[in-house]
């Protein structure tokens, strides 16, 4: 077996041997670790440790009750109430969601407060983020000069230092808050590795650098990596099964894995984990990713889909547990699925699950049956429940194509003077669409007229379709089905970044590194777009700061100006893309066109987490509450 | 060399020793905490002249964002006497609307004085709840202390609503 052959060379390992090889099975190689801990310490740079959303009160509660061991929620230890969004009232007790992440948080929880034991908390979160710091610089170190080693290190501890001479005590009973950031904080990092491991096992290692970079510094990444939140876990998650069904599909050379059926078993392994976060796009990534794989994979014998089938339904194992405890039902998501269309899924309590979906037909068809195939039927309808809700949206999404066309396009291109995006009591909106959140995404308009070309070059399929097809047409299909999934509820006024569709920002940066015109431009004029994205950072952020500052009053109109500034750029970028073109001075401009879109998506985070969302004293580090208590722009 | 092998150990030793000194284990070192804040009301006001604005404004927001800021001039207010740390409060209400906006500026006798120029945040509101031109209101300055607010000075204004 693949494994006990795997676990005898792992004994052989001398110690050297094994930290490689542990190296090598988490984050592929040096670079990879450098773009985990690269990406820790920019979370860490933006983290607050407060509630940024009510919807985290539920999952705080939850992991407050389950730390006391009980899986329903007990007592408001966070927030004033119970009934919280996302908080859905059973029989039994009122529910938590995203009990995956609940139950991963758990050993984050009981590290902290073994450490309030015997350490100061406040100090203990800046020495790690300054260890990450640290090790970032060492790995770099290793690549450049071995002199950044002790530059660095003196760096880190001149900058802990600073950190803890103007530190303030960080209340240690809200260690629940705490842990449930830092799993959240730890799994996001994992989408960068992950993205930069799929990307230099297609293309070069220049462009897997470039597009990790692309999707640290030119998506929303960062914001949701710290909060609570599924968002972040989802771009981790999907970036995780398109690797994964990259990895079935070429021959195996890695340290552990001796198949590829084992990496194909992974990839629905974590589609059965995520069901544990948040079911009802997990079902949907399953769909999408069963459509995908077993049409293209290598081998469908027996034992291959015995060995898929097998490791998914153990991964549902927690789910069904899950579900069976809370509800007695195992396929019932502890969130049940809303009923589409009415914008239920976010509201709290009042949803009871008793209803069944087409309950009245059925009772109808069944009426006129003999009685066991009537059980029959009943029980099908039960289990194939979730499947007729998700259909059930993925329709009503479609249908809004044609009905509110207005409603995908403020969802997607242009938030702005959307009416309805304001919400009841008229106060501002603040909800960016996808290309204003992300205008690097502008380049994908480049994917029509490229794959236009290539069809009219040539006979599209010639053999069987390649690892990377398949994880292009992966990527494809969950941008455009999640899209349906969520269109009739969008736009909603208090998204900040479009989160329900938050896997479109790093399959788009995948499928970005995939367009020919970007991967040869990023490819030959990667240092312009570094330098572009690095000047817009730097420098656009304070110009943009300085215009905020004189010419709104108002978050509203912030966001606004932040979403203007990222369309100006997305435009030219997408007629750029179009074009096609990528050679002498094309190529330069558009490398330096990505590079600022990049770099605005980062400015925006910043500017929030500074400034628009800057929660009064709760910014982890304390030299960037420092900043946060200085920049005053309203 | 043999110093750069040393660096990794050092610096996580000087994290977790400095981590452990500060927590509960050592007494004799702790963090600076948290300023207190000054919001006691306790203090005294007594205003001299209070100049109002004559007229406030609503007007769509700027970028192409949905709704509209109504904004309000600041109130230059001279103090006759102040001691402690009194707050004061600038309020617009607009009754046809069911509209109140304030602003609490909490003072500080060793540094506001003799004049002060209030401000009122600029607030969001639905345009098309607007239906009129023009409203009035009426602007308040008042002093709140342990005791309750008192009203030092008001004025009525009118609030345009631009296109």
């Amino acid at each position: 077996m693949s494994l006990a052959s795997a676990s005898d060379r792992v004994r052989d390992y001398s110690a050297a041997e094994l930290r490689q090889a542990l190296v090598n099975v988490l984050f592929g190689d040096r670079i990879g670790l450098l773009a985990f801990l690269g990406s820790l310490c920019l979370f860490g740079l933006v983290w607050q440790t407060a509630v940024y959303i009510t919807d985290t009160y539920a999952l705080v509660n939850g992991l407050y009750s389950f730390s006391n061991g009980q899986l329903f929620l007990t007592e408001a230890a966070y927030g004033s109430t119970l009934e919280t969004p996302g908080a859905v009232r059973a029989p039994d007790g009122i529910i938590a969601r995203n009990y995956g992440a609940i139950v991963l948080a758990l050993p984050f929880w009981v590290l902290l407060e073994s450490i309030t034991l015997i350490a100061d908390l406040r100090v203990t979160l800046i020495g790690l983020w300054s260890l990450a710091l640290l090790g970032f610089v060492v790995q770099l170190g290793r690549f450049f000069d071995r002199d950044i080693t002790v530059v660095g290190g003196v760096l880190v501890v001149a900058l802990f230092g600073v950190n803890v001479a103007i530190a303030r005590p960080l209340d240690p009973t809200r260690t629940h808050l705490y842990a449930l950031q830092l799993v959240h904080i730890t799994v996001a990092a994992f989408a960068p590795v992950l993205c930069y491991r799929l990307l230099v096992r297609i293309d070069t290692r220049r462009l897997a650098v470039t597009a990790t970079t692309m999707l640290l510094f030119g998506t929303p990444l960062v914001l949701w990596a710290v909060i609570a939140k599924r968002h972040a876990l989802t771009a981790t998650v999907v970036l995780g099964i398109a690797y994964t069904l990259y990895r079935s599909r070429t021959d195996i050379d890695g340290t552990l894995v001796a198949s590829g059926v084992t990496f194909r078993a992974l990839a629905y392994g974590l589609v059965g984990l995520y069901a544990w976060v948040h079911a009802p796009e997990a079902l949907l990534f399953l769909i999408v990713l069963a459509v995908v794989d077993l049409p293209t994979a290598r081998d469908n014998n027996p034992r291959a889909l015995a060995i898929v089938g097998g490791v998914f339904l153990l991964s549902l194992v927690p789910f069904f547990l899950t579900n069976l405890a809370l509800i007695g039902s195992p396929i019932r998501p502890p969130r049940l699925f809303s009923v589409a269309g009415s914008g239920a899924a976010e509201a709290a309590s009042g949803a009871s699950g008793s209803e069944m979906p087409g309950g009245a037909d059925l009772a109808g068809v069944t009426a006129m049956l003999p009685a066991p195939l009537a059980q029959l039927l009943v029980l099908l309808s039960e289990l194939t429940e979730p499947l007729q809700l998700l259909a059930r949206e993925l329709g009503l999404g479609f249908t809004v194509l044609y009905t509110d066309p207005a409603a995908v396009w403020q969802t997607l291109v242009r938030s702005g003077d959307a009416a309805a995006a304001l919400n009841n009591s008229g106060t501002q909106s603040v909800n960016l669409s996808l290309l204003e959140s992300a205008p690097v995404l502008g380049a994908l308009a480049g994917g029509l007229p490229a794959a236009w070309r290539r069809a009219r070059s040539g006979p599209a399929i010639t053999r069987r379709i390649q690892a990377e097809t398949a994880v292009d047409l992966f990527a494809i299909l969950l941008c455009v089905t999640l899209v349906l999934q969520y269109a009739s509820r969008l736009p909603i006024h208090a998204q900040l970044t479009v989160r329900y569709l938050f896997p479109l920002f790093p399959l788009g940066v995948y499928l970005l590194a995939r367009l020919p015109v970007v991967r040869a431009t990023l490819s030959t004029h990667w240092r312009l777009f570094a330098w572009t994205t690095a000047v817009t950072i730097c420098i656009g952020s304070q110009l943009i700061a300085v215009t905020v500052f004189w010419t709104t009053v108002g978050l509203g109109e912030a966001f606004q100006l932040h979403a203007l500034l990222g369309l100006a750029t997305a435009i030219p970028l997408a007629a750029w893309s179009c074009l096609g073109r990528s050679e002498s001075r094309l190529g330069r401009t558009g490398a330096v066109l990505v590079g600022v879109a990049t770099g605005l998506a980062t400015v925006f985070v910043l500017m929030v987490a500074l400034e628009y969302y800057s929660i009064g004293d709760s910014h982890m580090l304390p030299m960037v509450r420092l900043v946060a208590e200085r920049v005053d722009l309203f | 060399m043999r110093y750069r092998r040393a660096i990794v150990p050092t610096v996580v030793g000087i994290v977790v020793l400095t981590a452990v000194a500060f927590g509960p284990l050592v007494s004799s070192v702790s963090l600076a905490s948290e300023p207190t804040t000054v919001i006691t009301n306790e203090g005294a006001l007594t205003v001299e002249s209070v100049t109002f604005p004559t007229e406030a404004t609503v007007s769509p927001a700027s970028y192409g964002a949905a709704n509209a800021y109504l904004e309000v001039p600041p109130a230059t207010v001279r103090f006759d006497s102040i001691t402690g740390n009194p707050t004061l409060v600038y309020e617009l209400h607009i009754e046809q609307l069911d509209y109140s906006f304030s602003s609490s500026h909490f003072l500080d006798a060793g540094e506001h004085g003799p004049t002060y120029d209030a401000t009122i945040a600029s607030m969001s509101v639905d345009e098309s709840r607007l239906e009129k031109r023009r409203y009035p209101g009426v602007l308040t300055v008042g002093v709140r202390n342990s005791t309750g607010l008192r009203v030092a000075a008001s004025q009525n204004i009118t609030v345009r609503v631009t296109e």
